[in-house]
């Protein structure tokens, strides 16, 4: 019963984290409808996609500055940059990033490399603030897991938390 | 034809869905927003899958196109498809924004066009536009 409240008490701290993100507007409604999907064969397809979600912004982020640091600079290819950045960002509901990324955008277009610059420096750190937001809420997940299943998602595979719950 | 019941799609088969998009997480999210709403569905990474997926003899009912994908794009891939003679509902997503972009990409053959992020309710109302057409065209 002890450990079924502490459960409780993890996943209302989870709820409100999200909230507290959505307060300071650095997701909107889209985060927690994506968290609330659940996989086919289990909960977890929110906490495998972050991760995987961070990596892919890296890369997107590291191309963003290459291409700024070229004497020449290909716009149009930084526009591309941008639009998928956009994507997967706005489709976990991260809306303070896509909101920078499409100025990073209108900067692109209108060929502006010291706007571009200054914009990717925007995203950058709205990224960060997000990465870091992220990372604390995986880590709340985690603990939910280990209370579930005694060991946290980072360390397990997806079968093995179906094991435990299914 | 399709039938709206207690909130979900009901067919004589079950309806199908090709979500096209070169980001993995866009594809994630795609393909289990159709899931919930029981739509088989599979994902091609970019245009140029789709339509060999097509050339391999599979239909869908419902194709999810995204605009900007390496290899071949959303707005090739959908003038290709509709050259092919595929009249599968075409719906066209993406998070450009400007009016002139996306009547290019409607030009190219979509039936309907939705901003990123989708979201069941955005599936859905493609979906009525499925069952007042009053039937599944391949």
């Amino acid at each position: 019963m002890a450990g079924l409240t502490a459960l409780e008490a993890l996943t209302e701290q989870l709820y409100d984290f999200i909230q507290s993100m959505e307060d300071d507007g650095i997701v909107d409604y889209h985060f927690k409808d994506c968290y609330n999907m659940k996989e086919a064969n289990g909960p977890f397809l929110f906490i495998e996609l972050i991760p995987t979600y961070i990596s892919d912004s890296e890369t997107t982020l590291e191309e963003m500055t290459t291409e700024l640091d070229q004497p020449l600079v290909k716009f149009k290819h930084l526009e591309q940059l941008c639009t998928r950045l956009k994507g997967g960002t706005a489709c976990i509901g991260a809306c303070r990033v896509a909101t920078s990324c499409g100025e990073l955008r209108r900067a692109a277009i209108a060929r502006n490399k010291d706007n571009c610059l200054l914009r990717l420096e925007m995203i950058k750190g709205d990224f960060s603030i997000l990465r870091n937001r992220l990372e604390a809420f995986l880590e709340v997940t985690d603990m939910i897991l280990v209370r579930v299943c005694g060991f946290p998602a980072l360390y397990s595979t997806q079968k093995v938390i179906n094991d435990c719950l299914y | 034809m399709t039938t709206h019941i207690n909130g979900s799609w009901e067919l004589g088969a079950k309806m199908t869905a090709l979500v096209v998009d070169d980001d993995s997480i866009n594809q994630t999210i795609h393909h289990r927003l159709l899931e919930q709403l029981g739509i088989e569905n599979q994902v091609a990474r970019n245009g140029k899958e789709a339509i060999d997926i097509h050339c391999s003899g599979k239909k869908f009912d419902l194709i999810l196109m995204d605009r900007d994908m390496p290899i071949m794009n959303g707005i090739e891939a959908t003038r290709k498809l509709r050259a092919m003679g595929i009249r599968s509902m075409i719906a066209g997503v993406s998070t450009r924004c400007v009016k002139q972009e996306i009547q290019e990409f409607m030009e190219a053959g979509l039936d309907d066009y939705q901003e990123k992020p989708l979201t069941s309710a955005k599936i859905i109302s493609i979906l009525r536009k499925i069952h007042h057409s009053g039937s599944i065209s391949y």
